[in-house]
């Protein structure tokens, strides 16, 4: 099982609490009614999909129920970090450290 | 109120489902199993930076981090996130909570939910209660404080937990999954009969 590191329990905790909740960072256009039917589509469906770090969200829905983000290796599994929704992505030079 | 438990419990019976003869009354094992008294339950949800009001609306100093538990007389406050509490009152007192917190309405915006009703709480009491809920919950109970509770899984069904002591748990449980966690508690507390029938031979 995979244990997660919830940013606002502070805890170290099963996979069964959590639940995956898309990529992450994916800011909703302020007017959508300003783009174009290709750059909607876009937001809605099209998604990086990488081999190695992946930038997503999880949520602690069975514990605070709070949305927050992470970084997982979806080669691995392994998850980096988890930080708060809002906060900035980690830099490349952060995840190269975690990494190691 | 003691009426609706049983109703929830025979439930299946109710409603003439076949599993409905596996209701059960007889919960004896080394964990003493036991519904508390029924209270008025509420779910705040508020600003933390309004935290203060809401605990001098009522009248207990409610805790600031999630897992906090605190409890003076009649009065108690689980903190289950960031903005996210679960309050709990004498029977008697529901009316006086849900006035007194809409009073505190315009000063400090919230929500306050009135779930008496929606989940039930279970005792559970015994040296070898976190063996019986070690069973189906994923999470590792010796690392709750104790004094402290918290939102988690208990055989895939959301429950509440809180730890009073080593040997004390409250579980909370909504209505509907009860009859299933009901179940699932009596079986473990039968495989405990189990394991000590076996250490003894």
């Amino acid at each position: 099982m995979l244990m997660i590191h919830c940013p606002h329990c502070e805890e170290t905790l099963p996979e069964l609490e959590f639940a995956y909740a898309g990529e992450a960072h994916i800011d909703r256009p302020v007017k959508p009614s300003d783009l174009s039917d290709e750059e909607w589509r876009d937001f809605l469906f099209i998604r990086s999909n990488p081999r190695g770090q992946h930038f997503e969200r999880w949520r602690h829905v069975h514990g605070c129920a709070r949305f927050f983000n992470a970084v997982r290796d979806t080669v691995s599994d392994q998850f980096l970090t988890t930080y708060k929704s809002g906060l900035p992505r980690p830099t490349e030079d952060e995840l190269k450290e975690l990494a190691r | 109120m003691t009426q609706t438990i049983s109703n929830t419990l025979n439930m299946m019976t109710k409603i003439g489902h076949p599993a409905g003869s596996q209701a059960i009354a007889d919960m004896k094992g080394p964990v003493d199993i036991a519904f508390n008294e029924t209270c008025a339950r509420f779910n705040l949800r508020i600003d933390p930076a309004n935290l203060a009001k809401a605990s001098k609306t009522f009248g207990l100093d409610i805790p600031a981090s999630i897992h906090g538990y605190a409890k003076d007389g009649g009065r108690s406050a689980l903190c289950l996130g960031p903005d996210d509490w679960n309050i709990y009152g004498d029977e008697a007192d529901k009316d006086a909570i849900a006035k007194a917190f809409a009073d505190l309405y315009a000063d400090a915006a919230h929500s306050l939910s009135d779930i008496s009703d929606r989940q039930l709480s279970i005792s559970l009491k015994g040296a070898q209660v976190a063996d019986l809920l070690a069973m189906a919950c994923p999470r590792d109970l010796s690392q709750l404080a104790v004094g402290s509770g918290t939102r988690t899984l208990f055989d895939s069904v959301e429950v509440l937990l809180i730890k009073h002591s080593d040997e004390h748990f409250e579980m909370e449980v909504w209505r509907s999954f009860l009859p299933h966690v009901w179940a699932m508690l009596q079986l473990g507390n039968q495989e405990l009969v189990i394991d000590e029938v076996l250490n003894k031979a």
